[in-house]
């Protein structure tokens, strides 16, 4: 009988600590959000006040660079997975998302003609001076011109023939 | 013959002791984050609802089937978790209907906007807690993102094996049985924080919501009439996450083209008599009790007006149950209200019962 509980604890011990990959268990009780290391491939990055800002780039530093913002909301998401943060400095909105407890950049919204994407484009600019500088788009609708690149998706909306918004986001 | 009795006994306190190491292992979500309870907690149910809500947080956190029971004599139940997705929702019906055939399922539609599965964490929090069936194997095949493996789902001690360090007295506490964390599905909070605004919503290049969305959607749809209930649709009173013009234009034609009733609650908060800054506990994404009673009785008068639900509370059936379901509330809503009066926030409920 001895023998037939020492044999069956070794056999839990093995099974339990052999199966399965080890992935990192979040603080509270709940799996981890995401288990894959956080791949920064080469994308667009935007450059603003000396910081060139990359998307899935670790938001800390790129706001010590910025500064602070003019505005700044956060709002915690269901089952406090973490906060999602939203920085303005006006002509430029970056949101972020958490992953274990570090924050990285989601996306970048450009709001005015005050700033420009590295490559020299504003809004306000047409369709077509697009097109001159990036080439022809991965995708093209009645209202937008789309971008793919490593990580990263950037999108001119147009109106009228004229660029109304760019954004970067993550290239799912 | 006693070689094979030997083995057979070998086999048999293995899996029994692995059994209760998986039982230790897996995270019991019992304080702090709930969320990851609330599924498991529908198969407690004695009696049939009514009406039965599938979907995320704007369901769970927003509608107090108690309200709902107390105002109208609706029985209801909410099958809601943490970022619920479309097709979780779909296999959570499926799953629903092998117990109960409600006579209307209601379905908020926020989840639309996600188109692929998003993240294991919440994924757990969801199909953990569901009964082994075909629904939950489809659930999780359709739930599953790249990193996930199924036969994790299977044995989840493979998946929490590595929690052995960070056990608590919960997961002793909790090992054989659990505490109920909701009130039919509903998550009471009674703390308020103010809304102050949000930001603007991010121009999307394409608002067309999702194809594998939308197919489950679909699939509700078809499933629903096909048992003859009645799927209504509705938009939660609730501003952030955005829900753009054009989602709720698609939705319009959805509901239209397939004869069901959607309702969009976002402007209507005024005529519900909704005041975001005290009837919100986290500033604007989900409502406090008090919130989400008043959403209740203007829910409720809607569900009268245009379903044909029958009033319970004469019933002694339903009575009995729902008189304990009603204590169990009151009690919590004063505890919660008590914490609060003597704290000034909440001490045993939310994250502050993990903080302490």
């Amino acid at each position: 009988m001895k023998r037939i509980l020492i044999l069956t604890l070794l056999l839990c011990l093995v099974l339990v600590s052999c199966g399965g990959e080890e992935k990192n268990d979040e603080k509270v009780n709940t799996p981890d959000t995401e288990t894959k290391e956080n791949t920064v491939t080469p994308g667009y990055t935007f450059d603003f006040k000396g910081a060139s800002v990359a998307l899935d780039a670790k938001m800390e530093s790129i706001a010590n660079t910025l500064g602070e913002p003019s505005s700044y909301f956060e709002s915690e998401s269901c089952a406090y997975q973490g906060l999602d943060k939203v920085y303005s400095w006006g002509s430029v909105i970056i949101r972020t998302y958490p992953k274990d407890s570090v924050d990285y950049v989601l996306s970048i919204e450009l709001k005015d003609d005050s700033v420009s994407t590295p490559e020299g484009v504003s809004i306000g600019d047409t369709a077509e001076s697009v097109e001159a500088v990036y080439g022809a788009p991965t995708e093209k609708t009645s209202s937008a011109l789309i971008y793919r690149k490593g990580n990263t998706v950037l999108t001119f909306l147009v109106s009228e023939g004229e660029i109304n918004a760019i954004t970067y986001t993550r290239n799912a | 013959m006693k070689r094979f009795l030997k083995i057979l006994l070998v086999v048999v306190l293995t899996f029994a002791a692995l059994n209760l190491l998986q039982r230790l292992l897996v995270p019991k979500y019992q304080t702090g984050i709930i969320e990851g309870s609330m599924i498991e907690e529908y198969y407690n149910e004695a009696e049939n609802h009514d009406v039965v809500m599938i979907g995320d947080c704007e369901l769970y956190e927003n509608i107090s089937p108690v309200t709902l029971y107390e105002e109208y004599g609706i029985t209801s139940y909410i099958r809601g978790s943490a970022q619920q997705l479309v097709w979780q929702s779909y296999y959570l019906l499926e799953d629903t209907l092998r117990y109960e055939t409600p006579k209307v399922v209601v379905f908020n539609v926020l989840s639309l906007k996600y188109d692929k599965p998003q993240s294991e964490a919440y994924n757990r929090m969801t199909l953990d807690g569901m009964e082994w069936s075909s629904a939950k194997v489809d659930a999780i095949k359709a739930s599953m993102t790249e990193d996930e493996k199924f036969v994790e789902y299977l044995f989840p001690i493979l998946r929490y094996h590595s929690r052995w360090s960070e056990l608590t007295s919960d997961d002793f506490k909790y090992l054989f049985e659990k505490d109920l964390v909701t009130h039919n599905g509903y998550y009471m909070r009674a703390d308020a924080k103010p809304c102050m605004g949000f930001p603007d919503p991010m121009p999307l290049a394409d608002y067309t919501l999702g194809e594998n969305a939308m197919k489950y959607l679909e699939k509700m749809t078809k499933l629903c009439k096909e048992k003859g209930i009645e799927l209504i649709l509705i938009k939660a009173p609730i501003e952030y996450p955005h829900w753009y013009d054009e989602w709720d234009v698609q939705m319009e034609e959805y509901a239209k083209e397939n004869g069901l009733k959607y309702i969009n609650f976002i402007p209507l908060q005024e005529e519900i008599g909704l005041d975001m800054t005290k009837d919100t506990y986290d500033a604007g994404l989900h409502l406090n009790v008090w919130g989400a009673e008043k959403f209740s009785i203007y829910f409720g008068k809607w569900l009268k007006e245009n379903t044909e639900l029958p009033d319970r509370r004469r019933d002694e059936k339903y009575s009995s149950v729902w008189e304990e379901k009603t204590k169990r509330y009151e009690k919590e809503k004063k505890q919660q209200t008590d914490e609060l009066e003597k704290y000034g926030k909440l001490v045993s409920f939310g994250a502050n019962a993990v903080k302490g």
